[in-house]
């Protein structure tokens, strides 16, 4: 009586067992997001070295989940981190917070802060997941866990 | 119209507004917002931003609001296309030069530039060529710094700096687009108010120094409270970013402050939050050191000595709150039943009672409003501007805009002589003498001068000097002239305490004590003496600020078993044998009792360091671990007991003092939004419409979480008035008109400088004759059964010794004496040497300045630079027969302590030196001994 159900449910098992595969083995491959993904953030540098970020705390503000605190201070003849007088002294993107909504971003006045596509968040405590400036600043190089062995571009067509 | 009301037109609405006001004041409490950047309440109008430019019909030209009074009939258009036209294209012109460095400025968020602009402004602008630039970030001084760019020209600055506070430090200079604000060359922005041009600048231009890049406006929570510091008990904003208090600001009261606080006020917040707070409750171990420890055990031991103590002094300090001081009233009179109790310290014996021989009160029963409507004005006192600066604003405020007479009684020089009608410049004491003269009219041409309504001012001015002559006299002026007097005590809790009964021969309302106790003199004499069980200090610091240091020193030196409550570690907590960490202002609900008796809400914001509690809390469990429970849990049961015993403040609602300001129906007018019907744009309900992040005259809430509006307005500053309690509820009856006080002979002679007996037990001179011949104790007969019968005043007479106290103090481990006086004490001969020798006696007469070293303000990193070296201030003349002159080095003694001060020559009478109270380096307390002190000067 439900025979013809089950036939029917076992045909598109059986059509879908020949096809190419849509998962890859991550780690070890790994698919790359688009361009325009997302993921975690860094702060950038002029050309001369100096932080683009002068710790406006716009970006705090802009934050819909409160993820970044940003504690300014005033720079110094001697000690000169940013162009201007103000600089960010603390700036910490909680990742446990963050939604990657992008809106920090679009806050950003001086696109300091941008977002990679960077998704490999992971960490064993709530503290390693609070991103300090010297994490996120972009001479500090993005760590991954694993090492990939292949990484698949992100237009790869699976269906084909 | 007849009854000084004219009928308008704004917008379409028919108001009905008082002749004289201005159109910008009227609309705004219609709920139509002109825009403005010049116009600010509490200044008069100048008009020259152009930025409130509406159109009235009639007129050929837009007027500006801020400088057009309303008339008869008037039909004023704010959203007019013209005057929107006019007002868009002046954002756009003051925007030319502007940086818009947005991201770095402090102000924004809260800058009435930027929400001007999105409000009123244009979408873009056409001006494309290279701006106008200036030096970023100038420090004019150590706690505001400017940044030209920023100015929009608004003369804000430099007529508060002109008008108001009357330190003209800051100009506009240059002409055309060159126009800037700076100060004069080489002369720094030091004006005690400086701040308040920080608070009033409509954009980013000052800042202050303390909170430039601290923290940003949406970071802040904000509750309102009141400055911790003086008397005139300013309202302020108290606003922490992330549990720490990083702002202060001006909240406006008219009764008050206007708009404006002084700078102690506004930057003295640091200590709140100094990593050097008490956080535990600490004991005194056996070996000397002091052991953090549970509130059960420290209350154990307390409450162990409390128990077998029978003669136990308490002093508490002058900076807690009104509830402080009714717990620690209750503590004293009726739980430990002792009388001797006193909160007066610096002002140490300051009869602020003989004040209520006038009304009733001691206090004053003038208000700051009284004196803006007084013909003239008696000034007996220190400096306002040193110690009461608010006060000394509105004392020029009343003299300068007001036409008020100000007659100033002062033998030194003090701010108020350059507004002065008259000045009598009298020996140190001589103050009573004066003042006679005046109420009997001597001096016909300041006599003459002497108008209704009078107010007279009397605050006790140089610690350690006996001023009941001077009490006496004032208050014979007031009783004479049927003035009205302002007392004004230095400290933001001194009234409270007054009115709580934490005074030796007053119960709380005012109501004469059965019994006298001691005074904080006879208290620390007695501990002195051996002849005390135990020392309560709560909030109070006596090795700091009592006037007589060697009298201080002996007293800890004698081992007495102290208990400290405190917010620091000060001089006199080391002392301590147990200490309780005590909540600072910012911390606690409460009420401070200002000068003119205003009670006015403090509301808590940031959490207390560790276990740190209030006092009326502490002053609470030590009650109950004595078998005492006052059954209080929170502020409102203190409140409640102090409405039910307590005459004078039994009508006192604090629901009114805190409240969240009476709601008010604007509705606030734009041109963007469309309203249907009146066919122009218009928008309703509170705050809607209104320039983003303003609050609209929304309710002002505790932990809110948007400071306080960018701009201050006129309506603001009746949000919230505070209560002054009524008076005792008969006034002194039947009192024949009693002639002053017996012209004061001998009222500073040397030798009532050298006793060292306390005042309580031997009243000298006038002293007397006004305690037995007044009504003060007599009038209040009727006022003092019903006090009496709540079992507030002792019963049993203080017995003497008793041997188990003897015994429990062998336990009490040793004071290493390094503050034993004994080394340096000389004798009264050596004190007084004779004219020769290029060395001199001469009368101290000191006091506070604003800045200097106290537990709080030296907490406070801003201001901590800012307090002066000490020095001697002595007459021209005095100081060529000494052979000093300016800036040269004396060596000055007294009290078998010498120091070495820098010499300034003032105006101040012969014989008679200022030396600062407390500065950083050298307490004046150290030389000084007994009353009415004698110091010595000579060539070094």
């Amino acid at each position: 009586m439900a025979l013809p159900e089950i036939l029917n449910g076992m045909k598109t098992v059986v059509k879908n067992v020949f096809k190419k595969k849509d998962t890859v083995s991550y780690p070890e491959v790994r698919r790359q997001p688009f361009p325009r993904y997302k993921g975690r953030h860094i702060l950038d540098r002029h050309p001369d070295g100096l932080e683009k970020c002068i710790g406006c705390e716009l970006c705090a503000g802009a934050c819909p989940a409160d993820a970044i605190q940003v504690v300014a201070a005033e720079n110094t003849p001697e000690a000169r981190f940013s162009p201007g007088e103000r600089y960010a002294q603390i700036y910490q993107i909680n990742y446990l917070r963050c939604i990657f909504c992008g809106l920090c971003v679009e806050a950003c006045p001086t696109e300091a802060l941008l977002m990679t596509t960077e998704y490999e968040l992971s960490g064993s405590s709530r503290e390693q997941l609070i991103y300090t400036k010297d994490q996120l600043i972009i001479d500090t190089p993005i760590v991954r866990h694993w090492t990939t062995k292949k990484e698949l571009p992100p237009e790869r067509q699976v269906f084909s | 119209m007849s009854d000084g009301k004219v009928t308008l037109t704004i917008n379409g609405h028919d108001v009905e507004a008082e002749e004289n006001r201005l159109l910008i004041d009227v609309a705004e409490e219609l709920g139509v917002y002109v825009p403005r950047f010049c116009y600010h309440p509490g200044m008069k109008s100048v008009a020259v931003c152009r930025m409130c430019l509406v159109k009235v019909e009639g007129s050929r030209k837009l007027l500006p609001a801020c400088a057009t009074p309303v008339t008869d009939g008037m039909v004023v258009d704010t959203v007019d296309e013209e005057a929107v036209d006019a007002q868009e294209g002046m954002l756009e012109f003051l925007l030319i030069n502007h940086p818009l460095d947005c991201p770095i400025c402090d102000r924004a968020g809260e800058c009435p530039l930027q929400d001007q602009t999105y409000k009123h402004g244009p979408g873009s602008s056409r001006y494309i060529e290279p701006k106008r630039t200036y030096e970023k970030a100038l420090e004019i001084s150590d706690l505001v710094v400017l940044d030209r760019e920023r100015c929009v020209l608004c003369w804000r600055c430099v007529r508060f700096s002109e008008e108001i506070a009357g330190d003209a430090f800051i100009q506009l200079i240059d002409r055309g687009a060159g126009t800037q604000v700076l100060t004069f060359k080489d002369d720094p922005f030091d004006s005690y108010f400086s701040g308040n041009t920080i608070q009033i600048c409509p954009v980013g231009a000052l800042l202050s120094k303390p909170y430039r890049f601290v923290s940003r406006p949406w970071d802040l929570t904000s509750a309102p409270s009141v400055c911790s510091y003086c008397a005139v008990g300013c309202p302020l904003t108290n606003e922490a970013r992330a549990e720490k208090v990083v702002r202060c600001q001006a909240l406006p009261n008219e009764n008050v402050n206007d708009f404006w606080v002084c700078d102690k006020g506004r930057f003295g917040y640091h200590y709140v939050s100094s990593e050097e707070r008490l956080a535990s409750p600490l004991v005194r171990t056996d070996a000397d050191e002091f052991e953090a420890t549970s509130w059960g055990r420290a209350l154990d031991v307390v409450t162990g000595r409390l128990r077998t103590a029978r003669r136990i002094g308490i002093i508490a300090g002058a900076h807690l709150t009104t509830e402080d001081a009714y717990a620690v009233s209750k503590l004293a009179k009726k739980t430990l039943r002792t009388s001797d109790v006193d909160s007066r310290l610096q002002d140490a014996g300051a009869p602020y009672e003989r004040a209520a021989a006038l009304s009733g009160v001691a206090g004053s029963t003038a208000t700051l409003n009284d004196l803006e409507s007084a013909r003239t004005i008696v000034w007996v006192g220190p400096d306002p501007k040193e110690v009461l600066p608010v006060l000394y604003l509105r004392l020029r405020k009343s003299v300068l805009e007001e036409g008020a007479k100000l007659i100033v009684v002062s033998p030194r020089r003090i701010s108020l002589d350059a507004i002065a009608t008259h000045v009598i410049r009298c020996d140190v004491g001589g103050e009573a003498e004066a003042v006679d003269g005046l109420t009997w009219g001597f001096d016909t041409a300041v006599a003459g001068d002497v108008g209704d309504p009078l107010v007279v001012c009397w605050g006790p001015s140089s610690p350690g000097r006996d001023e009941g002559p001077i009490v006496d006299a004032v208050v014979a002026l007031a009783r004479n002239k049927n003035a009205k007097l302002l007392v004004c005590p230095p400290h933001a809790g001194s009234q409270g305490m007054i009115d709580m009964g934490v005074h030796p021969s007053l119960d709380p309302g005012y109501t004469p004590s059965d019994s006298r106790g001691k005074d904080t003199r006879g208290i620390l004499q007695a501990a002195a003496a051996g002849e005390l069980d135990i020392l309560l200090l709560i909030g109070a610091d006596p090795v700091a600020d009592f006037p007589d240091g060697g009298l201080v020193a002996r007293a800890f030196g004698s081992g007495v078993f102290t208990v400290a409550v405190e917010l620091f570690p000060t001089e006199s907590v080391a002392h301590a044998d147990v200490v309780f960490p005590s909540a600072a202002y910012a911390e606690r609900e409460g009420t401070f009792t200002n000068l003119e008796r205003r009670i006015q809400k403090l509301e808590p914001l940031t959490a207390p360091p560790g276990s740190a509690s209030e006092p009326w809390r502490i002053c609470s469990r030590i009650a109950h671990g004595l078998g005492d429970d006052w059954g209080w849990a929170g502020f409102n049961d203190v409140w409640t007991e102090i409405r039910a015993t307590v005459p004078t403040h039994a009508h006192v609602d604090l629901t009114w003092a805190g409240q969240e300001s009476r709601p008010l129906s604007l509705h606030y007018e734009s041109p963007f939004q469309p309203d249907p019907t009146h066919g122009r744009s218009v928008s309703a309900g509170p705050g809607a419409g209104y320039p983003k992040g303003h609050r609209s005259g929304a309710p002002f809430h505790t932990g809110q979480n948007w400071p306080l509006s960018w701009e201050l307005r006129g309506f603001e500053a009746r949000q919230r008035p505070g209560i002054i309690p009524s008076r005792p509820p008969e006034p002194p009856a039947g009192d024949d008109p009693v002639s002053p006080a017996p012209a004061p002979g001998a009222p500073a002679g040397d030798d009532a400088a050298l006793r060292l007996i306390p005042r309580t037990d031997t009243p000298a001179g006038g002293d007397a004759s006004l305690r037995s011949g007044t009504p003060l104790s007599s009038a209040f007969a009727s006022e003092a059964s019903p006090s009496s019968a709540k079992g507030w005043s002792r019963t049993g007479g203080e017995d003497g010794d008793s041997p188990e106290v003897k015994a429990g103090k062998s336990g009490v481990p040793e004071r290493s004496g390094e503050s034993s006086p004994a080394a340096t004490w000389h004798s009264v001969e050596d004190e007084f040497p004779s004219f020769s020798e290029g060395r001199r006696s001469f009368v101290l007469y000191t006091g506070r300045l604003l800045y200097d070293e106290g537990a709080m303000v030296s907490k406070t990193v801003a201001l901590k630079s800012l307090a002066r070296r000490p020095f001697v201030e002595l007459n021209e003349e005095d100081a060529k027969e000494l052979g000093l002159s300016e800036g040269d080095e004396a060596l000055v003694g007294g009290n078998g302590v010498r120091a070495t001060l820098e010499v300034r020559l003032g105006d101040i009478a012969r014989g008679a030196v200022f030396i600062p109270y407390d500065q950083p380096g050298w307490r004046a307390n150290s030389i000084i001994r007994g009353v009415n002190p004698v110091v010595e000067v000579r060539h070094p």
